[in-house]
């Protein structure tokens, strides 16, 4: 069922590029990149006899693993595994509008429904037999507490071996040697289920990729800092969580320069992402991951555009090809996520001065105790240098409660707010 | 009650290596989620924050505390971490430390393990490459919270002004040892039912022995020890193992009592898993790193609660409750755990499971950490003592 729904999106976005190449818009081509990997991860649907697959039989896919969200990707692209951190399919069923019975199973299995909505997507759809079957697991321990137990429900569920990764909470030396190793027992682990072991060669052009793609977000995020600013609410939205799947893979490379290229010829045409823009907002955290009308309405109606996200900005450097663990662990430290809430709203604050940035809104994602936990902190921290912020009570996958109407009033209050400041 | 001479460390998570903070000088105080403070946290954080660390937050906010030199946290749930940063923020001139928790505890055996010998990858050879190879899984989250009381030692003494002595670090620690045996031998009796005196008689020990600093504690422990004169046991009530996150009113036990319950024993971290890792202090730890070693690995080598886990053992908390409850001969067993608490609710389903299976009925609850939440669930608890009498 699923993977007929990726096949479905990916003839859909390949048809129309024949059509008009150049009418081809970049978040097309991230939408086919997501979908082909939907396809890969779903391309045995089912229960698999062996996890090992090699030989007559084998899958095009390789080795699938459910993973944590600072799982370093980009090793596991180069060992050939097909991955995700398991909140992609929690959106993603979200997103397809598949959602609210995969809460439901969850919820009548007894997870609770205060948790977090992608963990209890991704639980019941493990139940439904609608998740990817992994062949292993790896578990992080950033971002959140959620997510470590849902992955050990899924190791559980599944029968399968789960490796660990403690994410420590600051760039120490000591932390970083301490999780490079364990990226390095990671690698091991991998090779033990895959039997493949990493080639160098391979791992240095999946760095080097990693790094290009790096390179191309730094642009579009610079970019993205223009007045008025090229981009507009929905094009980047899920972007570098996203991004970070890709890392190392061509694709990576394709749909990064594809922005990087339409960006810049709009700042040439003299063009924004909003037409005549007026508010500049910055997103918190996650976005709504099903359909709504918010950003859109916000766009029409108030001339205000989401011009950054949380988590769209550069917080690691190029990855040493050289010494790629310490590069990994450093990587996977720097999310705004991990440590105290204080450097988060550092990062928040700096955002919020880089992209000139008139009001912020968090939807504090219900259940969230990691990111949404930290609401009034964050918000206070944003007060101190006169950015207001718009929190709003949403669950970002489950669709069930959703009030239109009632966020609808509360953002045009905001707004009219914004907009006599101006 | 507070002492005034005592400089007290407060502490939320039973994590904190008590030890440590007592050879330097300190009483480690609990930071425990009682109080009469109006609910004000909700608005500094948010609402889906579980009461534990809310309640303990409302205590900050509203001065509801002794004088604290300072304050050990541990990040040992999303929720632990968020109370250090709010902490920090609504009370900016607290000394203040947050000690990193591995995952796993260091049992890395049986099939699956990973091999311990060493890996080099090809690419971290010649210069910038890590200075030693890997060392075995089963000793790095050991080594790494070795680290983190290395640190929290320094922080300690900074704080005192005075770096603990060798000598008092081992009294630190034949004390805590001491507590453990001490309290070990009165639970023995109350789980036999000889003790007589009742639930919340335990959990007021309990609450003294993370409040107080060990030396009265050990006059406490010892007086009661020298009073207690051996009853022909005496269980009044279906006898039932309670587990889960926090529960430190005593009359919760009463109110267990009261619904024809008898709590043989418990595995909450506001009861004896507190003093666990004290069990057993070997000899010839001859130097600060060894001491540190052993805490960490004790720590995270006592019986779990629900944040900690090992990776090859997935969800072997359920059976692990199970094993414990059985242990006790109980007849059934309540799981009381606070709202919002993942650690705990992610694992509450297999846990329901485990249980149904081994046919060992199972109540289970959620508080707030008050006795009102505990109130309303009173004819529930009946009826499930009932069923079972
Ligand atoms: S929204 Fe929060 S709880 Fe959910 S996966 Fe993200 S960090 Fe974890
Ligand atoms: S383990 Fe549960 S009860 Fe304890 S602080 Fe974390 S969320 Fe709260």
């Amino acid at each position: 069922m699923i993977s007929q729904y990726f096949d479905s999106l990916i003839s859909g976005i390949e048809a129309k590029i024949k059509e008009d190449p150049k009418a081809f818009h970049p978040r097309k081509k991230y939408t086919l990149e997501v979908a082909r990997l939907g396809k890969r991860l779903y391309a045995r649907e089912g229960p698999i006899a062996s996890p090992m697959l090699q030989g007559p039989g084998a899958l095009p896919t390789g080795p699938i693993a459910l993973c944590g969200v600072t799982t370093p990707f980009d090793l596991l692209n180069a060992m050939g595994v097909t991955s995700c951190f398991v909140e992609f399919i929690g959106a993603l069923l979200a997103s397809s509008g598949t959602v609210a019975p995969f809460l439901e199973k969850a919820e009548h299995s007894g997870y609770a429904s205060d948790s977090c909505g992608y963990h209890r997507a991704v639980l019941g759809a493990s139940q439904e037999g609608l998740m990817p079957h992994p062949d292993f697991l790896i578990a992080t321990s950033c971002p959140c507490s959620g997510g470590l137990a849902t992955m050990e429900n899924l190791a559980h569920h599944y029968k399968k071996d789960l490796f660990l990764l403690h994410i420590p909470q600051d760039l120490s030396k000591k932390n970083v040697d301490y999780l490079a190793r364990q990226i390095m027992e990671m690698e091991t682990f991998v090779t033990r289920h895959t039997g493949r072991p990493l080639d160098p060669d391979r791992l240095l052009k999946v760095i080097e990729k990693t790094n290009q793609a790096r390179e191309l977000m730094v642009e579009i995020y610079h970019l993205a800092q223009h007045i008025p600013s090229p981009n507009s609410g929905k094009e980047l939205g899920n972007f570098a969580i996203v991004m970070a799947l890709l890392l190392g893979t061509d694709a990576a490379i394709d749909v990064t320069r594809a922005y990087r290229d339409e960006f810049a010829a709009r700042l040439h045409a003299g063009s924004s992402g909003v037409p005549q823009e007026r508010l500049r907002l910055m997103w918190i955290q996650n976005r709504i991951q099903f359909k709504n009308s918010i950003i859109p309405d916000l766009e029409k109606n108030y001339q205000a555009s989401v011009i950054v996200d949380e988590l769209n900005s550069m917080t690691w450097d190029p990855i040493d090809p050289h010494d790629p663990y310490v590069g990994f662990a450093e990587r996977a430290i720097s999310i705004p996520f991990n440590g105290g809430v204080e450097r988060r709203v550092q990062h928040l604050k700096k955002l919020a001065q880089d992209y000139k940035i008139d009001g912020a809104i968090n939807p504090c994602h219900w259940g969230c105790r990691q990111g949404t936990g930290a609401r009034g902190l964050i918000e206070e921290g944003l007060k101190e240098i006169g950015v207001p912020v718009l929190n709003l009570e949403v669950d970002c996958v489950d669709t069930r409660n959703y009030a239109e109407g009632q966020l609808k009033t509360r953002l045009g209050a905001f707004f009219e707010m914004l907009h006599s400041r101006h | 009650m507070m002492d005034k001479t005592q400089k007290y460390i407060g502490w939320a998570c039973t994590y904190t290596p008590l030890p440590l903070i007592e050879a330097s000088g300190f009483t480690p105080y609990r930071l425990l989620p009682t109080t009469q403070a109006p609910d004000r946290s909700g608005h500094k954080l948010h609402d889906n924050l579980c009461p534990h660390i809310k309640k303990i937050l409302d205590r900050a906010l509203d001065n509801d505390l002794p004088p604290l030199a300072g304050i050990v946290f541990v990040n040992s749930c999303d929720a632990m971490h968020r109370l250090a940063d709010a902490w920090n923020q609504v009370r900016p001139h607290d000394n203040t430390i947050l000690i990193d928790l591995p995952i796993a505890p260091p049992v890395l055996q049986g099939p699956g393990a990973l091999s311990t010998g060493p890996i080099a990858p090809p690419v971290l050879q010649g210069p910038g490459a890590l200075s030693t190879g890997p060392i075995a899984n089963d000793e790095k989250s050991v080594d790494f919270l070795s680290q983190e009381f290395s640190k929290l030692s320094q922080t300690l003494a900074e704080w005192s002004g005075e770096t603990p002595t060798k000598a008092a670090t081992q009294e630190g620690l034949s004390h805590y040892h001491e507590i453990y045996n001490l309290l070990d031998e009165i639970k023995n009796h109350h789980i036999k039912g000889t003790l007589n005196k009742g639930g919340a008689f335990m959990q007021d020990l309990y609450n003294q022995a993370a409040t107080q600093s060990s030396t009265q504690t050990l006059e406490s422990l010892k007086k009661c020890l020298a009073s207690f004169q051996e009853t022909p046991s005496l269980h009044k009530g279906i006898p039932l193992f309670l587990f889960g996150n926090v529960l430190p009113d005593p009359e919760a036990f009463s109110l267990f009592e009261s619904c024809g319950a008898y709590i043989v024993a418990d595995n909450l971290c506001t009861g004896f898993r507190q003093f666990a890792a004290y069990d057993k202090i070997p000899p010839g730890l001859n130097n600060d790193q060894d001491v540190f070693a052993f805490l960490a690995r004790s720590l995270l080598m006592r019986t779990p609660c629900a944040r900690t886990f090992d990776p090859q053992k997935p969800l072997y908390i359920a059976d692990q409750l199970l094993a414990e409850a059985r242990s006790y001969g109980v007849r059934g067993a309540i799981g009381h755990t606070v709202k919002f608490c993942d650690p705990y609710l992610a694992r509450l389903p297999i846990i329901r499971e485990v249980f149904k299976k081994a046919k060992m009925p199972l109540l289970l609850l959620e508080g707030d950490c008050t006795l009102r939440s505990m109130g309303q669930h009173r004819t529930r608890i009946e009826a499930f003592v009932e069923m079972l009498g």
